[in-house]
């Protein structure tokens, strides 16, 4: 159902002469979610962030927004959208207040809007000083204060913890779970630091080199790609048995083997094989593991489903 | 229309504390203290029959010729640069408003600068007369010639148009600053060198000479001049509108 998606695109491609920036991404974001858009720099990020604003075109594929074509015709369709691509757009030489009363024309929007946005993002008290005098956390603020003004129900948010420091991450990661769990805003938000990532996002993508490797809930990739890690007594043993029965053994140290995995079912079918060669099996987990590892092993192997 | 409205005022917001917007009062008020200046200090009559109409020529003529064009390819430079330095665009563009609106705005606004400045210099000549003729008493009976003030101004700045849409096409097509100044310097050379050689037929067809050539009391050539700045000035701009609406600004 088309209606279920805040984005949906299909097929998207976007090359930039020979290179092809983004290759046939297929996006579903979910209604109500923190959608997390994974991916190293130069991955593809920023341009299907950008595509989806229409500030760029498509070579091929297309792009729906909360189930509306998003076209150069259409630009209303853009209207519930609010968007931070990078560093905000700023008028440095005019006030935080002035800034957000240079969109608000634009919009049409309630006068009263303004200090409603100041308040929820705590510039109030410095909404009449000069943006070039406000520090980058104080910038980020009113950036997203910006993105928020029309009161949009989908944000698009483009590696918005740039440049911050650990509180102002803190700061701008309660503000989105606060659009997000008590305004209902489905929130993209695009980024490399993957912790940040890992602590909000309901839903992951992960893009590199313009493809989309991956696409669910956090869990699901944390269960998909998680290994298992076994203890025995005969580790050398066990991992010789494991990797002649064509499993791929990630470390063997110390009395336990860790070993990739892609389901539970495999699991019992480790415990049984190395039962069957007489190797004692004490304890089998999953080892949890950080965003951050499995980011890099997607990365590195091109997929989920993808081998080195 | 709506649309428009709003993002011009938007776009007039976006002009305070300015260098823009400064120089817009600043440029013509330099040139009227300037020759003001030149005038206190001489002290006496100038040749000609009526020195207040030389006084008045004067400035017009320096603000035509040079100060004019100079400041329009400013003005353009400085209103794209508040988008480009900023890097406004990729926020305005995702806003949902036709991209044209936002480009036909800056025009908006760069004529209201334009404009600005020709109503500070009529203003600026008529106050350093009352000035001049209370400091040097022989002057006291002279009068302003009014009329020819108003319209020098009037048809200048009208005859600027063209000019003035090519400056703002370049300002915006190109990031840099320097494209627009580059441009505006070449010009106005071409304009002291080339022209005054040429007919003034020719001067009547070259955007940075319009301004210069409407003004002038005595051309032939005036109404192509004045015909030219607007019309050529509106279809450049209509033109450059429609291309820059169409290309990716990011």
């Amino acid at each position: 159902m088309i209606d279920s998606f805040a984005i949906e695109t299909r097929g998207l491609t976007r090359r930039f002469g020979s290179r092809t920036a983004v290759d046939s991404i297929e996006l579903c974001v979910p209604r109500g979610v923190i959608y997390g858009f994974l991916g190293p720099n130069g991955a593809g990020k920023t341009t299907t962030i950008r595509l989806l604003l229409g500030l760029l075109h498509a070579d091929c594929g297309s792009i729906l927004l909360n189930g509306q074509f998003l076209t150069k015709e259409r630009r209303e369709v853009l209207r519930d959208i609010g968007a931070l691509v990078e560093t905000p757009s700023l008028y440095p030489h005019l006030t935080g207040q002035e800034n957000l009363e240079v969109t608000r024309r634009i919009l049409n929007l309630p006068r009263s809007r303004i200090a409603d946005t100041l308040a929820l993002f705590g510039l109030t008290a410095d909404a009449h000083r000069p943006v070039r005098n406000y520090s980058l956390g104080m910038r980020q603020r009113l950036g997203l204060a910006l993105a928020w003004l029309g009161h949009p129900g989908l944000m698009i948010l483009d590696e918005p913890a740039n440049g911050l420091d650990p509180s102002g991450m803190r700061e701008l990661r309660d503000h989105l779970r606060q659009l997000a769990h008590e305004r209902h805003v489905t929130v993209f938000l695009s980024s490399h630091v993957l912790n940040e990532v890992e602590q909000i996002a309901d839903w992951i993508g992960i893009i590199h080199h313009g493809r989309l490797l991956f696409q669910g809930r956090l869990e699901e990739l944390q269960r998909y790609q998680s290994p298992l890690k076994l203890a025995t007594d005969r580790s050398s043993n066990a991992a010789a048995v494991l990797e002649a029965q064509g499993w791929r053994v990630l470390e063997n140290f110390d009395g336990a083997v860790t070993v990739e995995v892609p389901s539970d079912t495999d699991a019992a079918l480790i415990n049984r094989c190395l039962l069957e060669h007489g190797i004692p099996v004490y304890r089998l987990e999953r080892r949890p593991e950080s965003l951050e590892e499995l980011f890099l092993r997607l990365v590195s192997s091109g997929g989920p489903g993808g081998t080195q | 229309m709506n649309d428009l409205w709003r993002v011009a005022s938007a776009e007039a917001l976006k002009l305070k504390r300015t260098l823009a917007l400064r120089l817009a009062i600043g440029a013509p008020m330099i040139i009227v203290l300037l020759v003001f200046g030149i005038y206190l200090q001489r002290g006496g009559p100038m040749a000609g029959a009526n020195p207040l109409t030389g006084y008045a020529q004067l400035i017009l003529t320096i603000w035509t010729i040079i100060v004019l064009p100079l400041y329009a390819a400013l003005a353009a430079a400085l209103l794209s640069s508040i988008e480009h330095q900023n890097e406004s665009w990729k926020h305005l563009l995702a806003l949902p408003v036709r991209r044209a609106t936002y480009f036909v705005a800056k025009w908006i606004a760069g004529t209201g600068l334009l404009f600005l400045s020709s109503l500070v210099l009529v203003t600026g000549v008529l106050a350093t007369d009352a000035i001049l003729r209370v400091v040097i008493s022989i002057w006291s009976s002279s009068s302003l010639p009014v009329a020819m003030i108003f319209r020098g101004a009037a048809l200048s700045f009208c005859a600027a148009g063209l000019l003035f849409s090519i400056q703002m096409w370049i300002s915006l097509r190109w990031r840099s600053f320097l494209p627009g100044i580059v441009v505006a310097v070449i010009a106005l050379a071409l304009m002291f060198i080339a022209i005054p050689r040429g007919a003034a037929f020719f001067g009547s067809l070259f955007p940075w000479s319009l301004p210069a050539m409407a003004m002038a009391p005595v051309n032939p050539y005036r109404p192509i001049a004045v015909g030219l700045g607007l019309m050529g000035g509106a279809a450049v701009g209509a033109i450059a509108c429609w291309m820059l609406s169409r290309r990716e600004f990011c």
